[in-house]
């Protein structure tokens, strides 16, 4: 089953997405530089993916814990880029996904946007993009879809979250960037303004308990990265702070209590070490929720706001045998909420979850390996401890979930 | 600093000299420093000074040539820079730079394409394209 991801209230994000491609097919000739055809900069690449997914007793990304394991994870992009004139760029991908019960096929506007590189020159540049843009959160969230660019199958949960995803994809608005060189270091500077898509359900039941009849609407949000990389990348360490914003509007047929607004304020902390061989990679985020205005059928309940802030990190080590086989070994924790780290989170007091939906502590063992430059196979097996990042459809009696559980996946990619 | 290099498995610049840093004729620049070689082998710095596009061509992850620019000009490995560019192109904010199967065919590509950029052994540049030394 595909849909289009677009509720109708994103309408407009929708649109401001098909104005962006039409923007970018109707670009004058004239502005084309004499000696270079503008078709001569056009790039298209792509990728699709896809797992198999087989765990002992708690389901994640389909019935994985069935004998037949589970096929639905997949996930497929198709991007273009082309430099009409010498400091422009425009960029769009799309991307289709298949991911369990929480999504059950999608395909969407992924970015769009213009890149304006105003000023370049020998130590930085600065510019802006106009458009759909990728939230710049921690390391991987860029291109947190594709494969190929992460170190595993699954991204470390505690941090890049697959329950409740979409408010971290992309944003509409615009984005600042810069960068500043030295004689060995690089800073690097990202901030976007604008409206984060919310099209998800998995993402209405993490706020509300539960899906809900209303709709979600992104608010003006903020959420801005810097890195800094000494040595060309052999070390990096980053830091991303954001301030994400939506509210909820009801309808008369929505009798269950729900969260008319909703913000999330995560700070994260990045370190990175790339050796020839070794790599060893960390994060560490505090994630803050604000909870307001709850309501009845639309109608204030005069509650308190309510807020408490989670914590996750991870650490993680590469290393590469040959060019082509690289191991992984990572341990990964998620509390979502600091003050009650092993029960009596929201979840457990207010929504009948178990303590142990409270927080996950996962060890990661992975192998990658890189047959062509094109293909790639990857496998992992995960031993959890605790449900804090489980896709409540996948599980939808979250009593009845195992609190140490285990996941064995594989993968195939292809590139091009 | 050795010490630093032999741990991370670094060379010296000083091993580079056999290979060296190509233009086409019409960039102006004379010399440039090794993190804005970064920069652009990285794809992240896309024209010269005087606003003309920058064309990276590269040989292929695999190539010794290759492998042997990254450590020895660049100094960082070639999975970095892979990583790198697997980063742009997927999010849209940068492209991939223009992979040839040889040297030859690169030293070509960079003495037609105003504006272009590579690297070569030393042995096998022609009067078609300028050296662009390190800073």
């Amino acid at each position: 089953m595909i849909k289009w991801t677009s509720c109708p209230s994103s309408n407009a994000s929708r649109n401001r997405g098909a104005m962006l491609i039409a923007l970018l097919l109707l670009l004058p000739e004239s502005r084309v530089s004499a000696d270079q055809g503008i078709w001569d900069t056009a790039q298209v690449h792509g990728f699709i993916s896809q797992s198999w997914l087989k765990s002992g007793e708690n389901n994640f990304f389909g019935n994985s814990s069935r004998s037949g394991g589970s096929w639905e994870f997949s996930e497929f992009g198709l991007n273009g880029s082309i430099r009409p004139i010498a400091n422009v760029q425009l960029s769009g991908q799309v991307i289709g996904r298949r991911a369990g019960e929480s999504d059950p096929g999608s395909v969407g506007l992924d970015y769009a946007f213009a890149d304006w590189n105003m000023l370049s020159t020998e130590t930085g540049f600065f510019g802006t993009r106009f458009g759909r843009v990728k939230i710049p959160l921690a390391f991987y969230n860029d291109t947190r879809d594709v494969a190929f660019t992460r170190p595993s199958i699954l991204l470390p949960q505690s941090i890049y979250f697959d329950a409740a995803r979409a408010l971290a994809l992309s944003s509409d608005g615009v984005q600042f960037y810069g960068e500043a060189r030295s004689e060995d270091s690089t800073l690097t500077l990202q901030t976007n303004i604008g409206y984060p898509r919310v099209e998800d359900e998995e993402l209405e039941i993490a706020i509300h308990g539960r899906e809900v009849p209303g709709t979600m609407d992104s608010q003006l949000s903020f959420l801005a990265r810097g890195i800094y990389d000494y040595l060309g990348g052999q070390w990096r360490f980053g830091a991303t702070y954001g301030n994400v914003h939506a509210k909820y509007e009801a309808k008369p047929t929505d009798i269950l209590p729900s969260v008319g607004d909703f913000r999330f304020k995560p700070l994260v902390l990045s370190g990175q070490f790339n050796g020839e061989r070794v790599g060893i990679t960390a994060e560490y985020a505090l994630r803050r929720t604000e909870l307001e205005d709850f309501m009845i059928g639309g109608i204030d309940l005069g509650l308190p706001p309510v807020e408490f802030t989670g914590v996750s990190y991870y650490i993680q080590g590469t290393y590469r045998f040959s060019p082509q086989v690289e191991g992984l070994l990572r341990y990964d924790v998620l509390h979502i909420d600091r003050k009650n780290r092993h029960g009596g989170c929201l979840l457990e007091t207010n929504l009948g979850f178990p303590d142990h939906a409270c927080y996950a502590k996962d060890w990661t063992f992975g192998l990658t390996w890189n047959v062509t430059p094109k293909v790639m196979l990857r496998g992992e097996y995960h031993m959890v401890n605790g449900t804090g990042w489980l896709t409540r459809k996948d599980n939808p009696r979250p009593t009845e979930t195992e609190k140490n559980w285990n996941l064995f996946a594989i993968e195939a990619s292809f590139r091009f | 600093m050795t010490i630093l290099w032999l741990l991370f498995g670094l060379g010296d610049s000083a091993a580079a000299l056999d290979l060296a840093v190509i233009v086409h004729p019409s960039v102006k620049q004379s010399e440039i420093r090794r993190n804005t070689l970064r920069a652009i082998f990285g794809m992240r710095m896309r024209v010269w000074s005087d606003d003309t596009p920058i064309k990276v061509f590269v040989l292929p992850d695999g190539d010794a040539n290759h492998a042997h620019f990254c450590k020895d000009v660049l100094q960082v490995f070639p999975h970095q820079l892979r990583r790198a560019w697997d980063r742009g192109v997927y999010s849209g904010t940068g492209q991939a730079p223009t992979q040839v199967a040889s040297e030859a065919e690169l030293v070509a590509l960079v003495s037609e394409t105003p504006g272009a950029i590579g690297y070569s052994m030393r042995s096998s540049i022609d009067d078609q394209v300028d050296e662009l030394p390190l800073q």
